[in-house]
């Protein structure tokens, strides 16, 4: 079964629809990428998954089943922005990820934690804006989760913590788990990627493999991407 | 779930609270032992001017936190960027509801416990006798006791789930949450100080011993007492039916209507 | 082993070809154990299930052995790593006679350039 799945999704904010009838399935042990400029709906859609929107017409399905308390505890989602509370020391985080999910792998958090030099009595106020990034990443990515949906992972980190971050989306895969990642900052990510969805303001243009559109193409996802988007 | 919620809670809040809280229980202290000392100089009763000033701030400020915080923690924890943590917690949206809401009322709780203590710390030199109270059966006053109890806790409770109401129907809107949140406030008091009024005049009318209270014939003080007693129980009653309406505004709103940005 | 990736061409072939390079020059000894799969995707920065794919054509090629307790391991048969690195040498001769004859050299002029190269090899 599909571990994400939509039909005929479709999310309106004004009269424009951020996502239009969309239908998409990502199958587990894939990692997606969602490519589209800003404002295409690929946080929308991401937001739909986690249930923090509700659809105006057709679903979303989350290994079958609606969005709701069940299926939150089976995915992890990384926001775009850094969603813990100032005063929280490291070590709170950890305690309070251990709290309520059960897939939370403490040991592994530390181990990253402590590789970042992130010192687990530093409070969120303390940290520079990259390290609070890294420790949200080190926490979403150390659950045992079956979908993981990150909004621009490596979006305002240095190449370094790029190289990082995709490290660790790579080894700590699972095939039976999924991995959506949203993001205009292709080129960094191709390699990673199994399939790319090309989200244009609501619609589909384009879902298919990476080797596929390199062999079909000759080019790389970033450069038909840019054809694809091409700001005439 | 539930607990773990209030954990994290009462972690986030007491760090504001218990502070407020001993301050003024040391002020509340400071204020009698500086009564008892000798007044005889003018720098010690500027002093016992300015510590008793500074306590009846504190007692403000306790109250004021409590009321405050609840509305500051719940806007903050679930409308802010920490709503994407919150709302995709395994956790469902009563849950959410009920954690915040039970720890308001604890720390209103607390604070009135506070307020009396500091209270009786300063005071407990002197008596109080309230008139006409010896004449009541202790059965009665227990069960005053127990309606007024009774009466302050689901107001307590009606107030935060109407402020919880007002702030979850605002942040579903696009632009202008706060003013929005505001005015369903204003549309909220109006709507239940007419209820209040009307019920107020519906007891009045239906009284069999509304006469005798309102034109003092002889009522004896434990008629009156009854009556009060009665009265406070229905209005707890309406309360209470209020309280429901605005939790099933708040739990509307926050799980179809949500709106974090 | 630097994992070089093009972005304008499909990954798993090159995998492939890199894993092959890699086996043929010694790096991944004779009847050596690979690393997981995991890990090699990790240190290329690939999708493990493009890594995956790309073992399981060098199996199909007899590269690669797969053994129930001992993982994958490269292959035991020198005259099967030997044929490829024929395979891989003859195609870089290709590559140098086409480049050769774009530039406008015939095959003695081409000759003649790749043996004094080779004799300055043999110096240095």
């Amino acid at each position: 079964m599909a571990i994400l799945e939509c039909r005929q999704l479709t999310k309106r904010y004004s009269s424009q629809p951020a996502l239009d009838h969309i239908d998409l399935a990502v199958q587990p042990g894939g990692i997606v990428g969602l490519l589209g400029p800003n404002g295409s709906g690929k946080t929308t859609l991401l937001k739909l998954a986690n249930g923090l929107l509700q659809p105006d017409s057709g679903e979303i399905l989350i290994d079958g089943k609606k969005p709701s308390k069940e299926t939150k505890s089976i995915v992890s989602y990384l926001p775009e922005r850094t969603y813990f509370a100032d005063w929280m020391r490291a070590d709170q985080l950890l305690d309070l990820f251990q709290d309520f999910y059960a897939d939370f792998d403490r040991q592994r958090a530390e181990e990253m934690l402590q590789h970042m030099n992130i010192q687990p009595k530093m409070r969120i106020k303390e940290m520079s804006k990259g390290m609070r990034e890294k420790v949200q990443l080190i926490l979403v990515m150390s659950r045992r989760a079956k979908l993981y949906l990150l909004d621009e992972p490596i979006g305002g980190v240095d190449p370094a913590t790029r190289d990082y971050i995709l490290h660790t989306i790579i080894s700590n895969y699972d095939p039976e788990a999924a991995v959506i990642i949203s993001t205009h900052l292709i080129s960094d990510v191709e390699n990673v990627l199994d399939d790319v969805v090309f989200l244009n303001y609501g619609h589909i243009a384009l879902h298919k493999s990476v080797d596929e559109l390199r062999a079909e193409e000759g080019k790389s996802v970033d450069a038909v991407f840019r054809e694809v988007f091409r700001c005439s | 779930m539930f607990l773990k919620l209030m954990k994290q809670d009462f972690r986030a809040t007491a760090r504001i609270m218990l502070p407020v809280y001993a301050a003024a229980i040391v002020l509340a202290v400071f204020t009698r032992v500086l009564d008892l000392l000798p007044q005889d100089n003018s720098f010690m009763s500027v002093l016992a001017a300015l510590v008793g000033l500074l306590f009846s701030l504190a007692m403000s400020a306790t109250v004021a936190m409590s009321f405050v915080l609840m509305i500051w923690r719940f806007h903050k924890n679930y409308m802010t960027d920490e709503g994407y943590l919150m709302f995709t917690l395994p956790v469902s949206t009563a849950e959410l509801i009920f954690s915040k809401l039970l720890v308001a009322i604890a720390w209103f709780a607390c604070s009135a416990l506070v307020v009396s203590a500091a209270t009786l710390i300063v005071g407990s030199g002197g008596s109080i006798q309230i008139v006409g109270f010896d004449q009541i059966p202790p059965e009665q006053l227990k069960g005053a006791a127990a309606a007024v109890v009774a009466a302050s806790l689901v107001a307590g409770v009606t107030l935060c789930l109407m402020l919880y109401a007002c702030m979850a129907i605002g942040q579903s809107f696009r632009r202008r949450k706060t003013l929005m949140a505001v005015v369903f406030f204003f549309v909220f008091y109006i709507v239940s100080q007419i209820i209040g009024v009307s019920f107020i005049a519906q007891i009045i009318q239906n009284s069999p011993s509304a006469d005798a209270i309102l034109f003092g014939d002889a009522a004896s003080m434990g008629m009156m007492f009854q009556f009060i007693i009665g009265a406070l129980w229905r209005f707890t009653g309406i309360s209470a039916v209020s309280a429901v309406v605005y939790y099933a505004i708040t739990h509307w709103m926050l799980s179809r209507k949500l709106n974090l940005q | 082993m630097r994992w070089n990736i093009r972005s304008d061409a499909p990954v798993y072939s090159q995998l492939v070809e890199h894993i092959k390079l890699a086996i043929v020059s010694g790096e991944f000894p004779l009847g050596s154990r690979l690393p997981s799969v995991r890990e090699l995707a990790a240190e290329a920065g690939v999708n493990p299930n493009t890594m995956q794919r790309a073992f399981a054509e060098l199996e199909r090629e007899g590269l690669v052995l797969t053994q129930r307790t001992a993982g994958r391991t490269v292959t035991e048969d020198a005259s099967r790593i030997e044929a490829v690195k024929r395979r891989l040498a003859s195609a870089a001769i290709q590559t140098f006679w086409v480049s050769m004859r774009l530039l406008g050299f015939d095959q003695s002029e081409a000759l003649q350039m790749l043996s004094a190269s080779g004799k300055k090899e043999k110096e240095d």
